[in-house]
């Protein structure tokens, strides 16, 4: 029965990306609009059904990331990244927590939910409208690609220290302490393993790329490693990353991305989709005041965090520009936090994802355009700023 | 002396036309039938249109007498390979243009000496191209760099600026740094001197410094009064010279570097990225305006053009000039484009096959000459030779050693000592000299330090 579902939704899918794609809207948020309707028609079957095909194609996401980073490269990244990241934590996850806590009565717990949600940038839709919008060989892409990285690494502990928090009413900074060094074990094991075992592949590899088996071969290293992070209770979206970024040792990245791109590509709308059936939005919206305040903050931090992080970075001002106006959709990561609340907070962390999501997107596609506006007022205003070189 | 050269493009020829100047007997064994009888009618040596590692070829061109051997093909295997037939020849010199990085390490990777394999020099134009940007870019406002005696002595050019205090003043009266000394002026008339104490120093004039590298920097701000400082790099090119010249940057152990590499092929970026550790990577097309690439160079201190196109480099550095970039570095290999570069008020280009050709030419020279570099469009060179025991300059002062007029001696290192010398200052066996000298002057200089 439920391939008459699968069947449905496929069309349906079609039917939206057509429809969007004439509206000249992204496709990415026609699929969450979809989700958002049909979740109530969804049976538990078949709800199943979409979340695994969803896991399946964010999964797949990260994977081809993770081919695009060899690990030196990773590395020349990090290095500049780590300082951005914290900012994001910072401004994002701190300040949206304090907004919630001290300004607005909050309780701890669900003061902390708030900044979870505000914190991550969604990757899967920046992936895929960095892909969609043909800007995933600017510069600018690298630094969002290195910040959602961090993101990444920093989320995981974010979720399990809620919640272990919500269980017990507080966590002993051991148990932090303890995700973060398993965090730091399977980087080091992924390095090793990329080091002394792939690097040796590489011959192996580019002899069979053409063979079926490769793909087998590829997608084995991938969920294996995804489900080893799960296993010490990591994301899997970390681990795969990593796999992506082990494989890429054997310099058949190219190869391997063109082979896996097409299973992404008809998984990946299942994943916006169960997005948009995780949005609840049906009880009443509590403190709207505060929830406006808390999606303006949300979009203005990561301004900060897209502009600032990328000069620091060492984006141009425009890239750096373009940067920060593509950071402040959030998504599934906002979305598995929300889980955590009692369902009034849920409602009211449903529309912060939704409007920041929407806003994110299409502030996103019309980047270019309102940074090069932007820079130009920018230069009228403080034309010191503008001049190469220092002088004295 | 006989010399056989071994690729006639644009190395050999410039290499033959020099040697030929200087009347000594040159050879070109060129395997191209078409640059062979173009070689033969625009120069007036002998071309022997055959393979150069060929046993029998080099036979033909009397390799048995051959004092210097100079491999200078575009294929560095043929390159070396020539070099080891020279070598059973019994050829004194030998010497091989190796191109690619990864050849001249794999020399080391087999197991053998240089010696072994049977080159005597192993020159790497890419390298040293590199090498000059990276200095350019350490010294901004400098046009010209050379240094000399293990690093120790440096020779700077610098355009004297009218807020510079030095203006106006006799060259005895200037308050240099100790260890320094002006050795050329060019006028912005186009003439060229070696100055005396009592030539004086205008604006626009463009000085030529050599001392004590410690004191060079202070010295030329005493006549640019500007303090440029680069921070931002932008390479267009990520070719062996680009990849090298980030390589430099990236293990500068001076000021950092914020370098960004452009290439534009996507497979070169993969190898990039692997083997760059601080570079940012971009890929993009140097010669097109892609919107990245404008940005990229609006906003770097320095900008270097180092594709292998000679045109897409010109392009893009009108292009930096235009988005006003401070300083734009070239790399051209088609001498006919400086004037290109002259008309479009660019002045910082390397050629790597005039660098090559010129370090090459220090082997037919007699005398124990250590360095040889050509000023850029200048008829002048800085010369770096040892005083033989043997010569008959050892043991006099310079005012008694009747030096030609058009030279100056800029330092002498004796040990650890860095002299700026006088006339009264007695040349000891052993020192390294650092010489200044016109063109036509400095051929003679021969006479003066070769061993009795």
């Amino acid at each position: 029965m439920e391939f008459i579902y699968i069947g449905l939704v496929l069309f349906l899918f079609f039917a939206v990306n057509y429809l969007f794609q004439r509206i000249h809207l992204p496709s990415l948020l026609g699929y969450i609009f979809l989700g958002i309707v049909l979740s109530a028609f969804l049976t538990e079957n078949m709800d199943n059904v979409v979340n695994h095909v969803a896991d399946i194609g964010i999964m797949l996401l990260f994977f081809l990331l993770g081919l695009k980073y060899p690990l030196n490269h990773l590395l020349n990244i990090s290095r500049r990244i780590w300082q951005v990241g914290t900012m994001d934590v910072v401004l994002n996850f701190g300040v949206s927590f304090l907004i919630a806590y001290l300004l607005f009565g909050f309780d701890l717990f669900a003061a902390l939910i708030i900044g979870g949600i505000a914190y991550a940038s969604s990757s899967s839709m920046t992936l895929r409208m960095l892909e969609d919008t043909n800007r995933a060989n600017t510069p600018e892409a690298e630094f969002k690609e290195g910040l959602l990285i961090f993101e990444d690494i920093v989320a995981p502990i974010m979720v399990s220290f809620l919640v272990g928090f919500g269980q017990a009413g507080s966590i002993s900074g051991g148990d932090i302490a303890a995700i973060a060094i398993r965090v730091l074990l399977l980087i080091l094991v992924s390095i090793f393993i990329a080091i002394y075992g792939f690097r040796k592949l590489e011959l192996f590899v580019n002899r069979y790329i053409s063979k079926d088996f490769i793909l087998l071969f590829a997608l084995a290293v991938a969920f294996t490693l995804a489900g080893s992070a799960v296993y010490l209770g990591l994301s899997k979206l970390l681990g795969i990353f990593l796999a992506g970024v082990i494989l890429s040792e054997t310099l058949a990245s190219e190869e391997l991305s063109s082979l896996i791109n097409p299973l992404k590509n008809v998984t990946l709308p299942f994943f916006f989709f169960w997005f948009g059936t995780s949005i609840s939005i049906d009880a009443g919206i509590i403190m709207p005041g505060f929830l406006l305040i808390l999606i303006v903050w949300g979009l203005t931090a990561k301004l900060l965090v897209g502009f600032f992080g990328g000069r620091k970075y060492g984006l141009t001002r425009k890239g750096s520009l373009r940067a920060a106006f593509s950071l402040g959709q959030r998504g599934e990561f906002s979305v598995v936090i929300a889980v955590l609340a009692d369902p009034l907070l849920r409602v009211f962390c449903g529309i912060y994802i939704l409007v920041t999501a929407l806003v994110g997107v299409l502030l996103f596609h019309r980047a270019p355009a309102y940074s090069e506006k932007f820079y130009q007022n920018l230069k009228k205003l403080f034309p010191r700023w503008f001049t190469n070189g220092v002088s004295s | 002396m006989h010399i056989v050269i071994i690729g006639g493009g644009k190395v050999g020829r410039e290499l033959a036309a020099n040697i030929h100047k200087k009347n000594h007997s040159v050879v070109i064994v060129e395997k191209d039938p078409v640059t062979a009888k173009e070689l033969g009618k625009t120069l007036d040596v002998l071309v022997i249109n055959q393979d150069g590692a060929n046993m029998a070829t080099l036979e033909k061109a009397n390799i048995s007498s051959a004092d210097i051997f100079i491999a200078v093909t575009q294929i560095d295997e043929l390159n070396l390979m020539a070099c080891m037939m020279a070598d059973r020849a019994k050829v004194p010199t030998t010497i091989a243009r190796v191109r690619n990085p990864e050849s001249h390490r794999n020399i080391a990777d087999t197991g053998f000496s240089k010696e072994e394999i049977g080159v005597d020099y192993v020159i790497n134009p890419e390298r040293a191209v590199a090498l000059e940007i990276s200095r350019m870019i350490h010294y901004p406002e400098a046009a010209d760099i050379e240094y000399f005696s293990k690093d120790k002595v440096m020779m700077l050019s610098i355009t004297v600026s009218e807020k510079a205090e030095m203006t106006g003043q006799n060259l005895q009266e200037m308050p240099l740094p100790k260890g320094c000394i002006v050795v050329g002026i060019k006028r912005p008339d186009g003439s060229f001197i070696v100055p005396s104490g009592k030539d004086i120093v205008k604006p626009d004039d463009k000085v030529y410094l050599i001392g004590n590298v410690k004191v060079m920097r202070k010295a030329s701000w005493l006549f640019h009064h500007e303090d440029k400082r680069i921070r931002k790099v932008v390479i267009l090119g990520g070719g062996t010279v680009g990849y090298t010249l980030a390589q430099m940057l990236e293990n500068n152990s001076g000021p950092k570097f914020q370098v960004k590499l452009v290439e534009k092929d996507l497979k070169r970026c993969e190898e990039l990225k692997r083997n760059l550790h601080k570079t940012v990577i971009l890929q993009g097309d140097s010669s097109e305006l892609t919107y990245y690439n404008e940005e990229e160079i609006s906003e770097a201190d320095v900008l270097v053009t180092v594709t292998e196109d000679d045109r897409t480099n010109i392009i893009a550095a009108i292009m930096g000039e235009k988005l006003g970039c401070n300083k734009i570095i070239s790399g051209i290999s088609n001498n006919e484009y400086t004037y290109v570069y002259a008309a479009a008020g660019i002045d910082n280009y390397v050629n790597p096959y005039l660098m090559t050709a010129y370090k090459i030419l220090r082997f037919t020279r007699k005398g124990d000459l250590r360095n040889l570099s050509h000023l850029k469009g200048e008829d002048a060179e800085v010369l770096e030779l040892v005083v033989p025991g043997s010569c008959k300059v050892a043991g006099k002062k310079i005012v008694d050693a009747n030096f030609p007029k058009g030279m100056l001696i800029g330092t002498i290192v004796r040990g650890e000592e860095i002299i700026i010398p006088h006339g009264d200052t007695v040349l000891e066996p052993d020192d390294d000299l650092v010489i200044f000298a016109l063109t036509k002057i400095s051929n003679k200089l021969d006479a003066y330090f070769c061993r009795a």
